[in-house]
C-alpha cells in the first residue's frame, strides 16, 4: 500500500516538472548572449561600415569611411603598433611587418614587388595596409578570410619574414618590459592569439576617413570642378562597377583583363599571376584578383597585382583597354586622377 | 519584532535556497538543455543569415544592387555565426563533424559562386550602361538601316539579360554573326561596329554564365545541410532530456518546500504592515486642509485616506472611492476618463502608460477628464513604500494651450509646405506636408540651412535668390529645385516672407512652398517628346484629321528620301508603291475608324521610286471629347530584316542545292493538299520519282557532276509542273510531286511518263554526256492513305515496284504492295531453307566460238527447285538475295557446286573447257575471301585456270584498295576475272587498266535490243577499245546469224546465246560438247 502510495506523489511532481523545466531554461537562455559580449576586447570582432559615421547626405555607390573605429582598445593598438614594427617577427631580425607596409608612405614601400629577410624579392606587389579591414578578404587573391588569418602568410613565407610563432614568441619573451606589457593587458603570457589581437587592432586604426569625396558625401564639402568631372567619367567609364563601396573597391573580384585577354601584347603569365585559381582550384577563376581599393591609389604606386605600371595614367590607361574594351583619352585620365585625388583622407595615429 | 526577524529569516533562507535552486538548474542545464538551446538559436541564425544572403545575391543579379558592401557584411556576419559552432558542445563529435563539414563544403560553393555573380553582374550592369552611348557613337558613321538593325539587337540582349531565354540567345547570336559578316574594317566606323559587337557577344556570355551561376547557387543545398545539421541536435537533446528529467523530479520537492516556506512569511510581513497603517490616520486633519487634492496610497497600493478636494476632482469615482480603492484600480478610472475626453487611445496601452507614469513617480501627469477639467497629477513616494497623490486644476491654462494648438494644426495640416526659419537661415521648423516634399524628417531639417535641400543639378544662381531674401525686407517668389532625401529630384514654387515680432522687427523668414514637380514634368516629358520625335530612328508622321501631313522627323525623310517641306500639306499616299489594292487601304482605314489604331507590314516607294517594306502603325489621336484630331504614324523599313527573315525561311524550308521545298516543306504541302482534296472532294497523287543511275554518275564523275546532275534532273522536272503543284527533293535522288487537281489516275501516269521520258534524255555535265533514267511510284489521295507519311511510303514502294519491273517505268500503289512485302519475306526465308535442303541446282549456258561455234566453255547458272512453285530462275530470286544477303550462302553454295562439277569433268578427262561464275559485290563484302576461293579449288580439285568469276561495274566503281586488292589476290592464283554486263554502267575503258580484268562480257542489250541499229556499233566500239587493251571480248544473248557475223566479223572472242543453247542442265552441256566438237560422255558431278 505504502508503494501505492509513492508512485502517485511522483507521477503528479513528474507532471508539473515538466513546466518548471521549460521557465528554467527560458531563464538560462540568455546566458549565451553575456558570453558573447566579450568578443570585441579579443580584437577579434570586425570593423563595420557605419561605425561612428555623421549622415550621408549624397547617396552614391561609393560611401564614407567611417569617422572613428569603433571597438579598439588603445592599449592593444599601440602594443599592435610595435609589433607591427618590430624585426624579431623575422627569421634574421631583420624585417618587420613595416618594411614593406611603411604607415607614413602610405602602408605601400614604392616598389614592384618588396623584399624580405636575406633581400629576397616577392612575387607580387604589395598592397597598402591602410583601410585593410575593409577588404572582403585578404592578398591579391583572397586567401586569407581576415586580418588575423593575413600575417600567418608573410610570417612563414621564405622571402618574407621566414619565421614560425615558436621563434617569434622565443624572441619576443626575451624582452621583459614589453613581455609585462603583454601580460598586463591579457592577463597571460605570451600566444599567437594575443600577438595577432594586436596586430589586428593596430592595423583596424590604420584608416583614411574625412577625405574630401567623403566630405561631399556627407554634405560637407564641395567638389573641384575637375573632380567632380572625373567623378561623373568614373561612372560613366563604368570604372565604378567593380571600384565601389566604402574602400573603392575591395569587396568583390574580377579577371584582370575581362574584355580583352591581358595575357597578349607580349606579356606573359607566371604562376603567381593565375590569381584566385589558386585558392579555388577553379579554371574559370584564373587571372582573377581581388579589385583593389582606390583609397590611397594616388599614392600606391607602382600598380596592379605584379607592380609592373609605374604610373597613375597608363594603369588607368590599361584599366580602360582590359577591363571595359574602351579608350580613354589623355584630357579624361588627368580628370579621373583628379577625382582619385579627392579619396585620400587623414590618417590619425590614436594615441592614450 | 519576532515576526519581523522571523520573515527576514525565512527570506534569507528562501533567497539562499533559491540560488541553490539555480544552480542546481545551471548543472542540470550543462547536461545539455541549455547546449540544444543554444544551437538551435544558433542554426536558425544561420539560417535565417543565410536567407538574407541568398536574397542580397539575387538582387545583386537582377542588377539592382550599386556596390557590394552590405553583401560583404552579411557575409561577415554569416562567418561570425559559423564561427561560434565550435563553441557547441557536440562540436567535436564523430557524427556532428561530418555534417558541420558537409555543411562548410555547401557554404564554400555558394561562395564562390556568389563571387562569380558579383563579378559577371558588375561587368553585365556596365555593358548594358555603355551599350547604348557607345551605339550613339557609332550612329554618326553608320546608315540608319544598318543602326537599327543593330539596335533591335541591343534591345533584345538587354531583355536577353534580364530574362534569358534559350531562342532570343540564338536570334541575338546569329543577328550578331551576320552583322559582323557585313563588315569591312577597311570602312571608317566599321572597327567601332567591330568592337560593339564584341561588347554585345561578351554580354550574351556573361548573361549565360550569371544566369548558370545564379541557377548552380540556388541549387546548393545549403537548406538540407543545416536541416542536418538541426535535426541531429533534436536527437541528440531527446537522449540528454532522459537525464534532465530525473533530476528536476529531485528538484521540484525541494521547490514546493522553500516556496510554502515564503508563503508563511509573506502573510506574516503582511499583519505588520497593518499595524502601521493605523498610526498613519493622524495625518488626516492635516491633509485634509490642504488647498489641492490629496490622496495617499500604502505600499500595497491600496488607498488609505484622501482629502475633500480629491473627492471634488475625483466625484466620478462615486461609490468606488473607499479605502481600499487599489492604485490600478485610479489608473483605470483616470484611462475610462481620458478617453471620454479624447476618445483616442488604446485602452490596454493607455493604462500601461498611466501605471509607469506613476511607478516613475516624481513625473506630473495632466490627466483629461469626461466634464473636459484637466488635472495636472503628481505622485511622490512616502517613507513605507506608499504613493501620495497631490492633484492641480489647469483647465484654464489648458484651454489656452488648445487654442494654440488649433492655429499651429491649420499649418501643420495645411497643402503648403511651410518652413520657418530665423534670422541666420536656420531651419526651426517645418509641417509635414514639407517632409513629405522633401523626403527629410522634421527632427533632421531642424537645425540646418536650406542649403542642405540643395540638388547638384541646381543652377548657383537659383539658390542664390533664396539667401538673398534672407536678410531683405520683401517677400520673394521664385522656383527652386531641390533634392529629396532619397536623392530625387523636385521642383518647387517658394514664397519666402520676413515675420515680425511685436516690435516690428524681423525676427523670423516664412517660406512656403508648392510641389510643382509634376508641372516641370510635364514641361520635361514635352521636350523630351520633341527630342524623340525628332531623334527616332524611325520614321514618324503626324496628319490632320482629313489625311493631310502636318509633321515629319529626320528619320521619316532619311527613310522616305522626301524633304519635309515636300510633304507638309500632302496626303501620305503620295507614298503608295501601288502594291497593294484598294481593299487593302479600305481595310486599314476600318480598322482605324473602328480601333483607333492599325499597324501591320506595308510596302511604300521612295522619292526615288524604290519600293521597300515598312512596319506601319497608325494610331488616332482624339481630343478629350473624342472628335478625332490627328493621326500619328509610326513606321520602320524592314525590307533588309524582310530579307534576313526570307532568307532563314528559305533554308529552313528548301533545299540549298536544287532550291526546291525540302522534306519539312513536303510534309506541310502534303498536309495543305489533303486538306484541300478533303474539303473539296477532289484528289490529289504523290509522285515519287527515284533516278535509276544516279550513284555511279556521282561515283564516276565526282561529287560536282552528281550535285550538277541533281540541280538539271530538278529543273527537269520544275518544266514540268503547273503552278499550284510541287517539286520536292526528299533526299540523294530522290524526288517527289504532288499533282493537286486531279481529274482521273491517267492524269497521274501520264505525269509518271513524262518524266521518265524528260529524265532518260542525256545530260551534259561539263562536256560528258551521261544517262540516267527514272522509275516512279505513285500514290493517289484518298485511298492509298490517310496521312502524309503513309501516302508517301506508299509512293516509295510502288517505285521500288516500278524498279524491279525494269527501269524507265511507274507503277501505282496498289493494295497487293502490301502483300507483295509480305510474300518477298517469305520468299527470303524459303530460300535460306532451299539453300540447305539442296533445292537449288546449275544450269549451264554454252560459250562457243564465234568462228567454228566450237564450245568454249560455260556460265553456270543458278535454278531454284521450289517445292511449291516449281523450277524457278534466277531472276525471281537472285534481286532479292541480293537486297537480303542471302546472296552469300547461295553464292557460295554456286561457287562450290560449280568447282566440284568442274572437278568431276576434269577426273573424267574432258574439261578442256573454262567455267564461268556470276560474283556480287555483296558477296564480296559479305566476306568471300580470295583465300575461300583458293581453298575450295584445292579441297574441289578444280584446276584455277579454268574458273572465271565474273563481276559487275559496281564493283569496280567503289574503286577501294580493298576491291583492287581482292582483285589482284584472286587473279594471282590464276583465276580468270571477266566484266559482266559491260557498257550499261560508267566505266569507260580507260581505268579497266588499273585492275586486274582478262575479259569484259558486252551486255545483250548492245547485242540484241530493240534498236539493234544503234546499239551495235557501240558494241563495235567496245571491241575495238578492249582489242586495243589486249581484253578478251564476250559478247552475250546472241540470237541470231546477223549478230554473230557482225561480232565474228569484228573480233569478238566468244559468244553466247539461245542462238547456240539455252542454260541446260549438266547432262545436256556434255552432250552439246560432245556435239560441238567435244569427245567422249561426261561424268555428271553430283551438285547437292
Amino acid at each position: 500500500m505504502r508503494d501505492f502510495g509513492q508512485t502517485r506523489t511522483v507521477l503528479v511532481q513528474a507532471g508539473r516538472s515538466r513546466r518548471r523545466n521549460g521557465l528554467g531554461l527560458a531563464i538560462l537562455l540568455g546566458l549565451p548572449l553575456l558570453a558573447n559580449a566579450d568578443a570585441v576586447a579579443d580584437g577579434s570582432a570586425v570593423p563595420r561600415p557605419g561605425d561612428s559615421t555623421p549622415p550621408v547626405v549624397r547617396h552614391e555607390p561609393i560611401r564614407p569611411l567611417p569617422q572613428r573605429v569603433a571597438g579598439l582598445d588603445i592599449e592593444q593598438v599601440l602594443l599592435g603598433e610595435r609589433l607591427f614594427h618590430d624585426p624579431r617577427l623575422s627569421s634574421d631580425l631583420s624585417v618587420s611587418c613595416a618594411n614593406c607596409h611603411p604607415v607614413p608612405t602610405a602602408g605601400a614601400d614604392g616598389r614592384p614587388v618588396s623584399f624580405g629577410v636575406g633581400g629576397r624579392a616577392g612575387q607580387l606587389n604589395s598592397p597598402t595596409v591602410f583601410n585593410a579591414a575593409y577588404n572582403l578578404s585578404q592578398f591579391w587573391n583572397g586567401r586569407a578570410a581576415d586580418l588575423a588569418e593575413q600575417i600567418d602568410g608573410p610570417l612563414h613565407n621564405e622571402v618574407e619574414l621566414a619565421n614560425d610563432w615558436g621563434s617569434v614568441i622565443a624572441a619576443l619573451a626575451q624582452d621583459a618590459p614589453l613581455s609585462a606589457r603583454f601580460e598586463k593587458l591579457y592577463g597571460r603570457p605570451w600566444d599567437v592569439a594575443g600577438i595577432k589581437a594586436a596586430i589586428v587592432a593596430y592595423e583596424r586604426s590604420l584608416t583614411t576617413p574625412n577625405s574630401p569625396f567623403d566630405r561631399y558625401l556627407r554634405g560637407e564639402a564641395t567638389l573641384t570642378a575637375a573632380q567632380s568631372r572625373g567623378y561623373a567619367l568614373f561612372k560613366s567609364y563604368g570604372c565604378i562597377a567593380c571600384h565601389q563601396g566604402v574602400n573603392v573597391g575591395g569587396n568583390m573580384y574580377a579577371r584582370l583583363g575581362s574584355i580583352v585577354n591581358f595575357y597578349i601584347d607580349g606579356r606573359q603569365a607566371t604562376d603567381a599571376d593565375l590569381g584566385r585559381f589558386k585558392v579555388t582550384g577553379d579554371p574559370e577563376d584564373k587571372y582573377v584578383f581581388k579589385v583593389p581599393s582606390l583609397r590611397l591609389a594616388v599614392s600606391t604606386a607602382p600598380y596592379f597585382h605584379d607592380g609592373s605600371i609605374a604610373t597613375l595614367e597608363e594603369a588607368i590607361t590599361l584599366m580602360g583597354h582590359y577591363q571595359l574594351g574602351r579608350r580613354i583619352p589623355a584630357a579624361d585620365v588627368e580628370a579621373l586622377i583628379a577625382f582619385l585625388e579627392s579619396l585620400q583622407g587623414d590618417y590619425q595615429r590614436l594615441s592614450r | 519584532m519576532t515576526s519581523e526577524r522571523m520573515t527576514y529569516a525565512v527570506f534569507a533562507l528562501a533567497a539562499v535556497a533559491g540560488l541553490l535552486l539555480i544552480a542546481a538548474l545551471l548543472n542540470i542545464s550543462s547536461l545539455g538543455g541549455a547546449s540544444h538551446q543554444t544551437a538551435v538559436s544558433l542554426l536558425g541564425q544561420m539560417r535565417r543569415q543565410q536567407a538574407e544572403v541568398t536574397r542580397e545575391v539575387m538582387r545583386v543579379a537582377s542588377f539592382r544592387v550599386v556596390q557590394y558592401d552590405d553583401l560583404v557584411e552579411l557575409n561577415r556576419e554569416l562567418s561570425n555565426l559559423e564561427g561560434r559552432l565550435a563553441t557547441l558542445e557536440w562540436f567535436d563529435e564523430p557524427y556532428f563533424i561530418g555534417l558541420v563539414k558537409a555543411y562548410r563544403d555547401s557554404n564554400e560553393r555558394r561562395q564562390r559562386l556568389q563571387e562569380r555573380v558579383k563579378t559577371l553582374a558588375a561587368m553585365l550592369r556596365n555593358a548594358h550602361y555603355y551599350l547604348p552611348g557607345a551605339l550613339q557613337a557609332v550612329e554618326r558613321r553608320q546608315d540608319a538601316a544598318r543602326l537599327m538593325v543593330l539596335g533591335d539587337y541591343l534591345v533584345r540582349l538587354q531583355r536577353f539579360s534580364l530574362l534569358p531565354g534559350l531562342g532570343e540567345r540564338r536570334t541575338i547570336k546569329l543577328g550578331i554573326g551576320a552583322f559582323r559578316a557585313d563588315l569591312n574594317l577597311d570602312r571608317p566606323g566599321d572597327q567601332a561596329v567591330a568592337a560593339l559587337l564584341d561588347q554585345m557577344d561578351a554580354v550574351i556570355r556573361w548573361s549565360s554564365q550569371l544566369e548558370q551561376a545564379m541557377t548552380d547557387y540556388l541549387a546548393v543545398p545549403i537548406d538540407r545541410a543545416l536541416g542536418q545539421l538541426e535535426t541531429a541536435d533534436q536527437v541528440r537533446f531527446s537522449r540528454e532530456s532522459e537525464h534532465l528529467r530525473r533530476f528536476s523530479l529531485v528538484l521540484v520537492v525541494v521547490e514546493v518546500g522553500l516556496f510554502i516556506g515564503l508563503g508563511v512569511a509573506m502573510r506574516r510581513l503582511r499583519i505588520a504592515r497593518q499595524r502601521g497603517a493605523r498610526a498613519a490616520k493622524r495625518l488626516r486633519d492635516a491633509i485634509e486642509s490642504l488647498s489641492e487634492a490629496f490622496a495617499l496610497f500604502d505600499g500595497d497600493g491600496r488607498l488609505r485616506m484622501w482629502n475633500r478636494h480629491f473627492k471634488h476632482d475625483f466625484e466620478a469615482l462615486g461609490a468606488r472611492l473607499t479605502k481600499g480603492l487599489t492604485f490600478a484600480e485610479l489608473a483605470t478610472f483616470l484611462v475610462q476618463q481620458a478617453r471620454f475626453a479624447d476618445g483616442e487611445e488604446d485602452p490596454e496601452a493607455a493604462l500601461q502608460r498611466v501605471l509607469t507614469h506613476f511607478q516613475q513617480a516624481e513625473q506630473p501627469h495632466v490627466q483629461a477628464m469626461s466634464d473636459g477639467r484637466y488635472l495636472l497629477l503628481t505622485t511622490s513616494t512616502t517613507t513605507d513604500g506608499g504613493r501620495a497623490l497631490v492633484g492641480v486644476d489647469i483647465s484654464e491654462q489648458k484651454q489656452v494651450e488648445a487654442e494654440l494648438r488649433k492655429l499651429s494644426q491649420v499649418v501643420e495640416q495645411s497643402p503648403v509646405s511651410v518652413m520657418l526659419t530665423g534670422r541666420d537661415g536656420v531651419i526651426e521648423y517645418v509641417n509635414p506636408m514639407f517632409e513629405r516634399l522633401t523626403g527629410v524628417a522634421a527632427q533632421d531639417a531642424t537645425g540646418l540651412t536650406p542649403r542642405m535641400l540643395e540638388s547638384e543639378e541646381g543652377e548657383g544662381g537659383v539658390y542664390q535668390a533664396l539667401c538673398d531674401s534672407i536678410g531683405s525686407e520683401q517677400t520673394r517668389q521664385g522656383e527652386f529645385q531641390h533634392r529629396r532625401d532619397d536623392g530625387s529630384v523636385c521642383w518647387e514654387s517658394v514664397l519666402v516672407s520676413p515675420l515680425r515680432d511685436e516690435s516690428g522687427r524681423i525676427s523670423h523668414y516664412v517660406a512656403l512652398k508648392q510641389d510643382i514637380s509634376q508641372r516641370k514634368k510635364d514641361e520635361e516629358r514635352l521636350r523630351l517628346a520633341a527630342t524623340v520625335f525628332e531623334k527616332s530612328r524611325e520614321g514618324l508622321l503626324v496628319t490632320s484629321a482629313d489625311n493631310r501631313i502636318k509633321l515629319v522627323n529626320s528619320a521619316f525623310c532619311a527613310i522616305t528620301g522626301y524633304r519635309a517641306d515636300e510633304v507638309i500639306g500632302k496626303m501620305p499616299s503620295l507614298l503608295s508603291s501601288g502594291r497593294h489594292s484598294a481593299e487593302f487601304y479600305q481595310q486599314m482605314w476600318d480598322t482605324l475608324a473602328g480601333e483607333d489604331h492599325w499597324e501591320g507590314e506595308i510596302w511604300n516607294r521612295r522619292k526615288s521610286g524604290e519600293v521597300y517594306a515598312e512596319w506601319l502603325s497608325v494610331t488616332a489621336i482624339r481630343d478629350d471629347d473624342g472628335h478625332l484630331e490627328e493621326y500619328v504614324a509610326v513606321f520602320s523599313d524592314i525590307t533588309q530584316r524582310l530579307a534576313a527573315e526570307e532568307h532563314i525561311r528559305f533554308q529552313a524550308n528548301y533545299d540549298a542545292l536544287t532550291r526546291l521545298p525540302n522534306r519539312s516543306l513536303l510534309i506541310d504541302r502534303l498536309g495543305t493538299a489533303m486538306a484541300e482534296a478533303n474539303r473539296r472532294k477532289k484528289c490529289f497523287a504523290v509522285l515519287f520519282a527515284d533516278l535509276d543511275r544516279f550513284k555511279p554518275v556521282n561515283d564516276s564523275l565526282g561529287h560536282q557532276a552528281g550535285d550538277e546532275l541533281l540541280r538539271q534532273v530538278a529543273a527537269r522536272l520544275s518544266a514540268l509542273v503547273r503552278g499550284n503543284d510541287t517539286v520536292a527533293r526528299l533526299s540523294g535522288d530522290e524526288f517527289v510531286l504532288i499533282l493537286n487537281g486531279l481529274a482521273d489516275r491517267d492524269g497521274a501516269a501520264g505525269m509518271a511518263e513524262r518524266i521518265n521520258r524528260a529524265l532518260a534524255q542525256p545530260f551534259d555535265l561539263n562536256g560528258h554526256q551521261v544517262f540516267i533514267g527514272s522509275s516512279v511510284g505513285i500514290s493517289v489521295f484518298p485511298g492509298d492513305g490517310d496521312d502524309t507519311a503513309t501516302l508517301l511510303r506508299n509512293a516509295d514502294m510502288a517505285m521500288y515496284r516500278a524498279k524491279e519491273a525494269g527501269r524507265g517505268t511507274y507503277r501505282f500503289f496498289t493494295e497487293e504492295m502490301d502483300a507483295y512485302i509480305t510474300e518477298r519475306l517469305e520468299l527470303d526465308s524459303d530460300m535460306r531453307l532451299g539453300i540447305e535442303d539442296g533445292q537449288f541446282l546449275l544450269h549451264f549456258q554454252p560459250i562457243v566460238d564465234p568462228r567454228d561455234r566450237r564450245m568454249l566453255g560455260a556460265e553456270a547458272l543458278v535454278r531454284w527447285a521450289h517445292p511449291q512453285r516449281g523450277l524457278l530462275g534466277p531472276e525471281c530470286f537472285i534481286g532479292l538475295a541480293e537486297e537480303t544477303g542471302t546472296i552469300v550462302p547461295l553464292g557460295a553454295w554456286v561457287l562450290r557446286a560449280v568447282c566440284e562439277q568442274g572437278a568431276a569433268w576434269q577426273r573424267a578427262g574432258l574439261l578442256d573447257f573454262s567455267l564461268a561464275v556470276n560474283v556480287s559485290s555483296r558477296q564480296i563484302r559479305g566476306g568471300l575471301s580470295p583465300e575461300d576461293i583458293g581453298a575450295m579449288l584445292r579441297e574441289t580439285g578444280f584446276p584455277a585456270a579454268r574458273l572465271t568469276l565474273e563481276i559487275t561495274e559496281s564493283l569496280l566503281l567503289e574503286e577501294t584498295p580493298d576491291v583492287i586488292e581482292w582483285l589482284s589476290k584472286v587473279s594471282a592464283q590464276g583465276v580468270r576475272l571477266a566484266l559482266d554486263d559491260f557498257g550499261t554502267g560508267y566505266s569507260s575503258l580507260g581505268y579497266l587498266r588499273r585492275f586486274p580484268i582478262d575479259a569484259l562480257k558486252i551486255d545483250r542489250v548492245f547485242v540484241s535490243g530493240e534498236e539493234q541499229g544503234q546499239d551495235l556499233p557501240l558494241a563495235e566500239a567496245i571491241l575495238a577499245m578492249a582489242h586495243s587493251l589486249r581484253l578478251d571480248v564476250l559478247a552475250e544473248g546472241v540470237e541470231d546469224e546477223r549478230q554473230l557475223r557482225f561480232l565474228r566479223e569484228r573480233g569478238c572472242h566468244a559468244v553466247q546465246g539461245y542462238l547456240f543453247s539455252p542454260p541446260i542442265p549438266a547432262d545436256e552441256l556434255v552432250r552439246f560438247h560432245a556435239d560441238a566438237g567435244g569427245g567422249a560422255a561426261i561424268p555428271v558431278a553430283n551438285s547437292s
